[in-house]
């Protein structure tokens, strides 16, 4: 690129917005497009019939050619289905699909979650398998997928996202299901007598207890409190919860609640505020447009 | 050196009980977090009093409370995470903190496996997020031009951390010598052209190290530049297009973070005998639930629960620029 420093000399003054700068009209442009003219050619061809072109600043005309590539000259790219970049596509065509969960969110719940290669991670989300995914990725040593509703009925989670990873089989086989009743029945917790337990759950509960070292909670349907309360004596003390949200508030009362009740420590609540800078030579500034909601992240320590 | 027989930070025990030779996070409240290694025969000290441990090996639980000798107080003991890491270790220099790390760690895509070159070192707060991601099998090759800075890092690497065989610590000024790295002893290359997954910046100079970084890398290998400044950005971002850096982008990401109280009002029809807000205090180590324990939580019970913004925040951290090598 160019240096092109103090080389504004022209202005807008003499540019009149009324569509008439184009010599060519829409349908001999779509004629020459049909003719088999190439990008480049087309667009050489707009500029020569353009009065404004000479007009214009040089930042505007390099603006000016790079929207006429983007209509004319349509290039793309095959990428690798990651994390990072399903989760920005996502954000961009479907975000209600992952809970408006952004990627720069969705790094920083990594980390506060302490994922690496030795983490047994709770998950409970309604992403169709993006976190899973995610977490797969970063080779975690074991994920229980912990349903939500249904009844009971429903085991499986919605994997559609997860299926886009093109993960080997063998990558998924540490990702297990569990459904939020067993967990219930195997830790009904002090207010149910002994006798009305499910002897062959409670058997179970020895292997579960406090084995989970990270947990991720990411759903719109039920509260987080009911559910990081059934969950908690799977989780490991020390471990880190880290829960999103796309309204404060539930997160505030969460907090409240864990903090009140000696649950966790090192609680955080907070949001992200990423903004993408155009660098230019002489034009460099924040986008004009950008997604400015990333949700809020709640994240302690659980403690004994 | 013992570090060899020692298992590094991140290895998980299923048991969860604190043994001799764990780096332990003492947590003496929000803003206080110690970090100690367990060792017969060594006592803790602060305010509330003697922490032998000899009490807490083989006895204390990761996440338990731990009274003093004297029983003047607790503390918590914690498993060490990359962020509460961050948080409380020795800073020798401005350090990048938990959502720009998360930010390189996530845009990088870093995974067990990846060899990753990084300058400079500093206090090894980056460093050491970045061997969690990396490991078993990966490699961190960190470059510091601060000859006693280097040490220090290699120290703790190798020593608290059980880092030793994941990282290579070289002291050097990489904006003249660049990344090429040979060990003399044993005459065998460690980083050669074409050879690194990913490489992070955070020079003086970045434009000056853009191609070193483009050599080492490997084709589709990702380069991170971090910089304080919009000029150091401008004048980095010109050099990676220039030697061939593709899906170039500069991002800024900040946190903010918000307070949790309760909040009660006086109404006009009835007198409260309440005022104020009491802001919800975490269960802190030491502060016992005494008279005023009560009386905060009567007036939990009361108030409304409602977040207010930390005013004292960090407005500007730096620009991270991601590229990757055509």
């Amino acid at each position: 690129m160019q240096r092109v420093d103090g080389v504004v000399d022209k202005d807008n003054r003499d540019i009149v917005d009324n569509n008439s700068a184009q010599k060519l009209t829409q349908v001999e442009i779509e004629a020459l497009k049909r003719s088999g003219m190439k990008g480049g050619d087309l667009i050489k061809h707009i500029v020569e019939n353009s009065e404004s072109w000479n007009k214009r600043t040089k930042f505007s005309q390099e603006k000016y050619l790079k929207k006429k590539m983007q209509k004319y000259a349509v290039t793309f790219e095959i990428k690798k289905p990651t994390a990072l970049e399903l989760c920005e596509a996502y954000t961009q065509t479907q975000p209600q699909r992952i809970l408006s969960l952004r990627a720069d969110t969705l790094g920083l719940m990594m980390q506060m979650a302490n994922i690496n290669q030795e983490s047994r991670v709770l998950l409970i989300d309604k992403t169709r398998g993006l976190l899973a995914g995610a977490l797969i990725e970063k080779n975690v040593k074991e994920i229980l997928h912990v349903e939500l509703g249904g009844g009971g009925q429903q085991i499986k989670m919605q994997t559609d996202i997860l299926m886009e990873y093109n993960f080997h089989p063998y990558q998924q086989k540490r990702l297990s299901h569990t459904h939020i009743s067993n967990i219930q029945k195997t830790f009904p917790g002090p207010t149910v007598p002994a006798d009305q337990r499910d002897p062959f759950l409670t058997k179970l509960a020895p292997a579960q207890k406090h084995y989970y070292n990270s947990v991720i909670f990411l759903h719109d349907e039920f509260h987080p409190i009911e559910i990081i309360d059934a969950v908690f004596d799977l989780i490991q003390p020390s471990a880190p919860i880290v829960v999103f949200h796309t309204h404060l508030h539930i997160l505030s009362q969460l907090r409240d609640h864990l903090t009140i009740s000696k649950m966790t420590i090192m609680t955080k609540l907070e949001e992200l505020w990423t903004r993408e800078q155009q660098v230019l030579p002489m034009r460099t500034h924040p986008h004009m447009s950008m997604h400015g909601a990333s949700g809020f992240l709640f994240s302690g320590i659980k403690v004994l | 050196m013992e570090a060899t027989t020692q298992s590094s930070i991140y290895t998980y025990k299923r048991d969860n009980l604190i043994k001799e030779g764990d780096l332990v996070f003492v947590y003496e409240s929000a803003d206080s977090i110690k970090q100690i290694t367990m060792k017969r025969g060594a006592i803790y000290n602060n305010k509330f009093g003697q922490f032998p441990h000899n009490e807490i090996i083989d006895q204390a639980e990761f996440g338990q409370k731990v009274y003093s000798k004297q029983m003047k107080g607790w503390v918590y003991m914690l498993r060490p995470t990359s962020h509460v890491y961050t948080n409380s270790l020795a800073q020798r220099t401005q350090i990048l903190y938990t959502p720009d790390i998360s930010q390189v760690l996530f845009r990088l895509e870093l995974k067990p496996g990846l060899r990753v070159v990084e300058s400079g070192t500093g206090s090894g707060s980056l460093s050491t997020s970045i061997i969690r991601q990396i490991l078993p099998q990966g490699h961190l090759f960190t470059y510091e031009f601060n000859a006693v800075r280097a040490e220090k890092a290699r120290e703790d690497f190798e020593g608290k951390l059980g880092f030793k065989g994941l990282v290579t610590v070289t002291h050097r000024d990489v904006l003249s010598n660049g990344f090429l790295l040979k060990d003399e002893e044993s005459d065998t290359i460690l980083v050669s052209e074409n050879s690194i997954d990913a490489v992070f910046l955070d020079l003086p100079r970045p434009q000056d190290a853009v191609e070193h970084a483009y050599k080492v890398l490997r084709k589709q290998g990702r380069l991170c530049n971090f910089s304080p400044c919009i000029e150091q950005v401008q004048k980095a971002v010109e050099q990676m297009a220039h030697v061939g850096f593709y899906e170039i982008r500069t991002f800024e990401t900040l946190s903010r973070d918000y307070i949790t109280s309760h909040l009660t009002f006086e109404s006009i029809n009835k007198k409260t005998e309440e005022e104020g807000d009491a802001e919800v205090k975490e269960a802190g180590a030491g502060a016992g639930a005494g008279a005023g324990g009560r009386r905060q939580q009567k007036q939990r019970e009361k108030g409304m629960v409602a977040e207010l913004p930390r005013a004292d925040i960090r407005g500007h951290t730096g620009y991270l620029t991601f590229a990757i090598k055509f």
